[in-house]
């Protein structure tokens, strides 16, 4: 582009206008808390393309400003989206055991999760930087490829579509091995399309571009399924079931829906266990998905889907990547996870009084895939048999808690892996753990099932004595925050005439903090955080909440509620205060408090131990702070009542 | 179509847009002469819009996300290319002539006549690909990514 003008003209007045929003939108992703690299990179794009924009002087040369915009707006809006503090980070840890089991070394590459709240659909951009023009490339450049994976907050409410991670770590995957792809794709296509070309040239490309995307979309649901088993066969039919499109054609990029509703369908079908119940609850997962039968007998796949289909299985094939989920397999993560989803704890680890083995990301998924639409917990759950509140709420209770329990497990697995590594593994005698508390974690009463668990375990030897166990600060934490409105006020709706009704919600905002980062609590300054354990305390002990002494010295106060009744299940809620008056950063994930185990000083009941459950208690197994629900005792009622 | 897709799409036209734009500047005086690397990708383009048969590449560009996609623009610019040419049957080679010289010879070689069909060709290419980035097409607005 020409470099001299004089008078700024109407084609440079257009350009400056299009790169100010930009850069507009730039500072704002700047605002949040990205790695620093990527604040940098992009704060030096929106100054190259302020540079651009001062050499623009004709109409032609805006064209090409604008279609350089069209790239970096797309960039930036996908940043734009994710909000590192109240993201989907929890996924990072399942998408690095995706790249490990497709042979990707993710130590060699950054990964950003954006929290979609306006996309319905998972997505992935592999190395976006990597796309940029060479004029916009940054003088410093990365050696690291950045991966932006896009995860719709519905990924919360849902606990299958936590399996579609796989086809998505599947795009990555061929964007790395794609000289694999390519040879055999030339191969193929030249054998079985060469010959027409000159006749119907403009055809040909459109069919050639048609279905080049629809055999990645058949390659990377292999890749999928090789990473998920049957939780990502299940999750691709529940998609399509409620796919309101025709299902017999194929759109420009993806092939039609029956054509992978037919894979994934056989394969679900294939899987098999040692286990019975494993295998019964395949067979229900099957049944969810009876009305394709119809469907499927009269789909007739066309030559070109037919040709893409083979062909992205022989190109799978010579990946050499195969499906870990044989029938050993399940039965093996089926029995470790159950055993957790059961006791309604998060599956971190198989819990017993011996060295703790590691569940991992992936294996969780699949088995509380299983667990949850087979509906196995309707016979097995603690919290499911337990709880006193009606059928349609202990249904929707467990669903919300089994989903957060999952994401909470796989959300800490690197913090816990490592941990484990260093602490847990050879080096752990449990022996040396005898004298303190440790054993209570695979304990009896009366015959039943009575552990005292503090889960995952990170480090047991340096966190148990006789009589207590040191808790880790969580990662969630609640702040306090001012709002329109004139007083936080506890009463529930309408039961009173003045401030009744205001949303306690509006006074609190949700703050994710990972693992190893700090969270700077200001003097006197109040939040609710959470101890990073679930604990679960037996139905003849009780619990105290205390600080620990060090931190004490610094001004921390860390419980105000310290009493955890008989039988709890949950991460404790810490009501957080810095006494002193300078600002403390607080580590997320050191130890800051301890639980201190006391005897019930009546004997227990016979039916004691579903007592927890059964007192319609406000907090049952939470992973995170949650706000107060003091509107839910019954005492309003009675006292408003009188005050009439 | 995937976010992947989407975002190498808007890359490709990006570079395609840019290659043609050196170019036409080359050609109005604006620069001394064009890329190296500009060259071989626009006669990869030219060579792709004359092939008689299907070619590995054409193939290779068709997948988004994979290899280069500097390289695949090539594509773009083909189709670009072929779009004007098609809409303009009667000057097909003089257009093409003009455009081979411009990309194989020294810009300053080619007759005035030349470098004008040149520069009209390259700029209606550019406006022609541009307008490919139709918002209005409803794949382009959501991007289906399963």
């Amino acid at each position: 582009m020409s470099s001299s003008i004089s008078t700024p003209g109407i084609e440079w007045e257009i350009a400056r206008s299009i790169v100010d929003s930009e850069i507009s939108k730039i500072n704002d992703i700047n605002l949040q808390k990205f790695p620093k690299f990527i604040c940098n990179r992009l704060q030096e794009l929106g100054q190259k393309l302020k540079e651009k924009s001062e050499q623009v002087v004709d109409r032609p040369d805006l064209i090409e400003l604008k279609s350089q915009i069209n790239f970096v707006s797309q960039l930036i809006d996908l940043f734009l989206e994710a909000s590192p503090s109240r993201s989907s980070w929890w996924a990072m840890p399942l998408i690095k055991e995706c790249y490990e089991r497709c042979g990707i070394d993710y130590s060699n590459r950054h990964i950003v999760i954006i929290h979609s709240i306006s996309s319905q659909n998972y997505g992935v951009c592999a190395d976006v930087l990597g796309f940029l023009p060479d004029d916009l490339k940054s003088s410093v450049e990365t050696d690291q490829p950045v991966d932006v994976f896009i995860i719709p907050s519905e990924a919360k409410h849902d606990i299958a579509s936590i399996a579609l991670i796989g086809h998505e770590a599947g795009h990555v995957y061929w964007k790395i091995k794609y000289e694999l792809l390519a040879k055999t794709l030339n191969e193929q296509f030249d054998k079985t399309y060469g010959g027409a070309a000159s006749s119907s040239s403009g055809n040909l490309a459109d069919k050639r571009k048609r279905m080049a995307s629809h055999i990645q979309e058949f390659l990377c649901d292999a890749i999928g399924r090789c990473m998920m088993g049957p939780a990502f066969d299940f999750a691709l039919l529940k998609l399509f079931y409620s796919s309101p499109d025709d299902q017999n054609t194929s759109s420009k990029t993806h092939p039609p829906e029956l054509s992978r509703i037919h894979q994934s369908y056989d394969s679900l079908k294939s899987f098999h266990s040692a286990s019975k119940a494993v295998s019964e609850c395949l067979g229900k997962l099957v049944d969810h998905f009876a009305a394709f039968e119809a469907d499927l007998k009269s789909f007739a796949k066309n030559a070109d889907d037919l040709f893409s289909e083979q062909l992205a299985e022989s190109i799978h094939e010579a990946t050499g990547l195969a499906s870990p989920y044989d029938d050993q397999y399940l039965s093996k993560i089926w029995c470790s996870v159950v055993a957790e989803l059961n006791a309604f704890r998060p599956p971190f680890e198989s819990v017993t009084s011996d060295v703790p083995i590691l569940i991992s990301p992936t294996e969780a998924v699949v088995a509380t895939s299983l667990y949850y639409y087979a509906r196995f917990f309707v016979n097995e759950n603690e919290y499911y048999l337990h709880t006193k509140v009606e059928e349609k709420q202990r249904f929707e209770v467990l669903r919300m808690r089994l989903c957060e329990h999952l994401r909470y497990a796989i959300s800490l697995y690197d913090f816990v892996k490592n941990s484990q590594d260093r602490f847990c593994g050879k080096s752990l005698d449990v022996k040396e753990l005898n004298s303190s508390l440790w054993p209570m974690r695979q304990r009896e009463s009366d015959g039943r099932s009575n552990p005292f668990v503090v889960t995952p375990s990170t480090n047991p030897k340096s966190q148990y004595s006789s009589n207590s166990v040191d808790l880790r600060l969580g990662t969630s934490f609640l702040l306090n925050k001012t709002s329109g409105y004139t007083h936080i006020s506890p009463e529930p709706e309408l039961t009173h005439a003045t401030g009744a009704g205001i949303p306690l919600e509006a006074f609190y905002q949700e703050l994710f903090v990972p693992v190893g980062n700090n969270f700077i609590l200001h003097p006197h300054q109040f939040v609710l955080a959470a101890t990073l354990e679930y604990i679960c305390v037996p139905f003849d002990y009780y619990a105290l909440v205390l600080g620990r002494s060090s931190w004490g010295r610094l001004g921390l106060n860390i419980a105000t509620a310290t009493t955890v009744h008989a039988g709890f299940r949950g991460c404790i809620t810490l009501e957080l205060r810095n006494l002193g008056e300078t600002p403390l950063p607080l580590k997320v994930g050191l130890r800051i408090a301890q639980l201190c185990l006391i005897s019930v000083p009546v004997r227990p009941t016979s039916d004691a131990h579903v007592g927890y459950f059964a007192t319609l208690s406000k907090y049952i197994g939470p992973v995170a702070p949650e706000i107060p629900k003091i509107k839910d005792d019954e005492d309003w009622a009675l006292l408003n009542s009188l005050s009439q | 179509m995937s976010h992947m897709s989407l975002l190498e799409t808007h890359a490709r036209y990006s570079v395609a847009i840019s290659i043609l734009n050196r170019l036409r500047h080359a050609l109005i005086g604006r620069a001394h002469a064009v890329r190296r690397e500009d060259k071989e990708i626009l006669l990869e383009s030219l060579e792709i819009t004359e092939s008689e048969k299907l070619l590995g590449k054409m193939v290779l560009y068709s997948f988004h996300g994979f290899g280069s996609h500097r390289q695949a623009a090539a594509l773009e610019l083909s189709d670009g290319v072929q779009k004007v040419l098609e809409s303009f049957a009667d000057k097909r080679t003089e257009y093409l002539n003009a455009l081979k010289k411009a990309i194989e010879f020294e810009v300053q070689t080619l007759g005035e006549d030349e470098k004008s069909l040149a520069t009209e060709l390259v700029t209606r290419v550019m406006y022609v690909i541009d307008s490919q980035e139709d918002v209005s097409n409803p794949d382009t607005l959501i991007p289906r990514d399963l």
